[in-house]
């Protein structure tokens, strides 16, 4: 009998098992790869949208001025904030800053920031509406801050109805959902109202 | 004399094979290590982005303080910590420029590491 030179059943068997442990075992290191770059990508989702909200928040109130000595036109509760503000604004090639009234409202998971620019500024019945800012957000608490009798130390109140003052300083906390839950504080003080 | 034991046998030596497990084995920890360090350097940046936010807010509650008049300007250090971040700040006078110098340093342990941050501004 002329022998045929081939692989046998076993030598394939063995071959073919190698090569699956080969494989699996690259197939598992990529799935976990996958997997923790998957969770990742929740938390800087959820980065990204607290900096985006709170540099905006932080940005609007740095600029926050009084409408008149006896009244400030700054309202303020649990989850809504509106104030007049200085935001910028590009024309042609320059940026300019212009006066505007600026809100900010939690409607379910959304925080919506109205932005009410130049004569619409006081007009309350403007048809300009409020734009979504970011979605996923699990809660938003502010409190505001003030002078308290002692003189040295800052009280906080919920619920901001003095008309006659602003608040020097204003705690933000951001609860976002995205995969993870996170929570952001910041404390932003007001330079241009004292 | 190297191609001898080819010739000879029409096999893959032992020497072969370790060498090919060897590669195989740097190729693959070569791309996890990759995917570890990603993972790692995102915490960290989200460490970097808690601090930054950390050391704004105290360095508004100084500038308020400055406005009001409530700033100890005795050259001193102060320390202080929330959460995992630990933080001290110096504030000096800087002769030439006659601006109160703050310096501020935030420290915290990631993976049995200190990481660190200084920021800097002037007071009046």
């Amino acid at each position: 009998m002329r022998r045929i030179k081939a692989f046998t059943l076993v030598e394939l068997l063995i071959t073919s098992l190698i090569f699956v442990v080969v494989i699996l075992t690259i197939y598992s290191a990529f799935r976990t790869g996958i997997f923790g770059y998957r969770n990742i990508e929740g938390t800087i989702n959820v980065y990204q949208t607290a900096r985006l909200i709170l540099e905006r928040i932080n940005l609007d109130l740095r600029n926050s001025f009084n409408y008149s000595e006896d009244e400030t036109k700054f309202m303020g509760d649990e989850n809504n904030l509106s104030f007049l503000s200085l935001v910028d604004t590009f024309s042609e090639d320059k940026i300019i800053q212009e006066y505007a009234f600026i809100s900010y409202n939690l409607k379910g998971d959304k925080l919506m920031r109205l932005c009410r620019k130049n004569q619409e500024a006081l007009n309350d019945k403007s048809r300009i509406e409020p734009e979504e800012m970011a979605s996923n957000i699990e809660g938003i608490t502010l409190r505001y801050g003030h002078i308290g009798t002692s003189q040295q130390q800052i009280e906080w109140k919920d619920i901001w109805n003095d008309t006659k003052a602003s608040p020097i300083a204003i705690k933000v906390k951001l609860t976002l959902r995205d995969k993870t839950r996170r929570e952001f504080e910041r404390m932003i003080f007001l330079p241009l109202v004292q | 004399m190297v191609l001898k034991y080819n010739l000879s046998k029409n096999a893959f030596s032992l020497l072969e094979l370790v060498i090919t497990i060897a590669i195989l084995s740097i190729g693959i920890t070569a791309v996890l290590q990759t995917l570890s360090l990603s993972v790692r350097s995102t915490g960290l940046s989200c460490d970097i982005i808690n601090a930054v936010f950390l050391a704004e807010d105290k360095m508004q509650e100084l500038e308020f303080k400055e406005n009001q008049n409530l700033i100890n300007r005795e050259p001193a250090e102060v320390r202080d910590k929330k959460d995992r971040f630990e933080w001290k700040y110096t504030l000096n006078l800087d002769t030439d420029l006659r601006l109160y110098k703050l310096s501020f340093d935030i420290t915290w342990r990631r993976a049995n590491r200190e990481e660190k941050l200084n920021l800097n501004t002037y007071l009046r």
